[in-house]
């Protein structure tokens, strides 16, 4: 009898042991959230992603809203089509009603607080103009148009900053950290005339991109180099501030 | 290859009667109106068009004449003198036999340099088309288009765009690095091209994705117009 009732008892303290113990601590609920992101984003090193993943799952009541919403965006690369989608749920826990009173929708305050924080990287002064343009004013509600437009310019400036810093560790062969002014001229100029080339019909894409071809430029540099000779240099800060703001100049004002 | 299409107005083929226009007479020649709406004169780089049973086809082009410029204004009134009509072609035959179906309905294209004039300036065109035989109901012409001369210069340009890096070019190239390299120590022209191509390309994804929406903003470079508030 006794042997009988063991296993019976053992049954009755842990009813489908596994299955259960999972569903009660809602860890299968967040590993499979963690798998279908990480299938969904497909990132280049998956279990840093994966690692990510779980610090921010981890303080998630305490947490406020506008840090979610930058994990969410940093997820993936602005250029894949998971973004698009992870744009949509940061916006969602963004315009989520505070409290069951007010509500729903995003105001200008955090959007300006999510924008800060995705041009946290860059120093301020650089990152100061480019707010000026996007920023929104507090109490005005951010539709998701504007939102959209206002989140992918700061993740494709972060790119274009990194790229314009690069470009002048290539053309500091040196390696003085500073580079003639003459050359930085020649690169910034024909990069201008290319962005400002670009319109919406195709020809002047076409026209632009030959603009900045291998050969078109070292034309240009020859021509530069056989006027006169200026003994001047242009430091880091100068040369990516001047890309910098030819990109801004394309980014339309809010109305 | 040709160039635009232009825009015109065509008129429907018009009969020619003689004497009483009630009276049941066909005289075997039609003609078609086509007037170009802009105030310009345009010049003509081709006409197309498919035949509806024509045997013979002339053109007439209406052309306002260069060398007198005096008359700007009034075009039609005392402008006569510098519009002139001129013969584009004359009985050009469309179908080789009239009283036959060969290439009743067959697709031409006229290019300018088949014109006896070119069609350079021109108002206004007249189609004048004839049809001897007797066998056909009704004659005409369908689907007529003008198209403007074709851009030579910028069709040029897009083929040197597309394809522009030949031998040529890289010779050019070798020459102007080999100088270079003599007297400045030049960073490699090919790694900044790339990276600069990669800032434009940067710069173009983020004009595309800007939205056409408006918060709907009143103010203007952060002021507000005083008529605007006062009504408010």
């Amino acid at each position: 009898m006794a042997e009988k009732r063991k296993p019976a008892s053992a049954d009755e303290k842990m009813p489908e042991s596994n299955r259960d113990f999972l569903e009660k601590s809602a860890v299968r609920s967040l590993l499979r959230g963690a798998i279908s992101k990480l299938i969904e984003n497909r990132p280049e090193d998956p279990i840093a992603f994966l690692a990510e993943y779980f610090d921010s799952a981890d303080n998630k009541p305490g947490s406020n809203k506008v840090a979610k919403a930058h994990q969410e965006l940093l997820l993936t690369h602005h250029s894949r089509p998971a973004f698009e989608s992870n744009m949509m749920l940061a916006y969602q826990i963004l315009s989520a009603p505070k409290n069951a009173k007010s509500k729903a929708g995003l105001k200008g305050d955090l959007f300006t607080e999510l924008l800060t924080k995705i041009l946290r990287e860059v120093p301020g002064e650089v990152s100061e103009v480019l707010l000026k343009k996007l920023l929104c004013y507090e109490n005005e509600v951010i539709p998701y148009d504007i939102f959209h437009s206002g989140v992918m310019t700061c993740f494709i400036f972060l790119d274009f900053y990194a790229e314009a810093d690069g470009l002048f560790t290539v053309l500091d062969t040196s390696r003085k950290k500073e580079v003639d002014k003459e050359l930085c001229d020649v690169v910034l100029n024909q990069l201008n005339a290319a962005m400002t080339a670009t319109k919406d019909d195709p020809k002047s894409i076409l026209e632009g991109a030959s603009k900045l071809r291998p050969d078109a430029l070292a034309i240009a540099l020859d021509n530069a180099f056989d006027s006169v000779v200026y003994d001047e240099s242009m430091a880091r800060d100068e040369f990516v501030m001047t890309a910098v703001i030819m990109f801004i100049a394309k980014v339309k004002p809010l109305r | 290859m040709t160039g635009k299409p232009l825009v015109c107005s065509i008129r429907n083929p018009h009969p020619i009667t003689i004497g009483d226009p009630r009276a049941e007479f066909s005289s075997g020649c039609a003609v078609v109106d086509v007037t170009f709406p802009s105030t310009k004169s345009v010049d003509i780089g081709e006409i197309t068009f498919k035949n509806n049973y024509t045997a013979l086809l002339s053109i007439k082009l209406k052309v306002r004449e260069e060398n007198e410029k005096e008359e700007e204004e009034p075009a039609e009134s005392d402008g006569e003198t510098t519009l002139t009509w001129v013969t584009g072609l004359k009985n050009v035959q469309l179908m080789p036999d009239p009283h036959c179906e060969d290439r009743a309905q067959s697709y031409y294209r006229i290019k300018r340099e088949q014109l006896l004039t070119p069609p350079d300036n021109v108002l206004s065109v007249r189609l004048v088309l004839q049809q001897p035989s007797p066998v056909w109901l009704s004659f005409g012409l369908d689907d007529i288009k003008f198209y403007s001369p074709k851009d030579e210069t910028s069709e040029l340009m897009l083929s040197e765009l597309v394809n522009g890096d030949m031998p040529a070019d890289d010779e050019a190239m070798n020459d102007i690095r080999k100088r270079v390299k003599e007297n400045k120590d030049i960073p490699p022209v090919e790694e900044i091209s790339t990276s600069l191509q990669q800032m434009w390309a940067l710069s173009e994804t983020a004009r595309i994705n800007q939205t056409e929406a408006s918060l709907g903003r009143f103010d203007v470079d952060g002021s507000y117009d005083i008529n605007l508030l006062s009504y408010t």
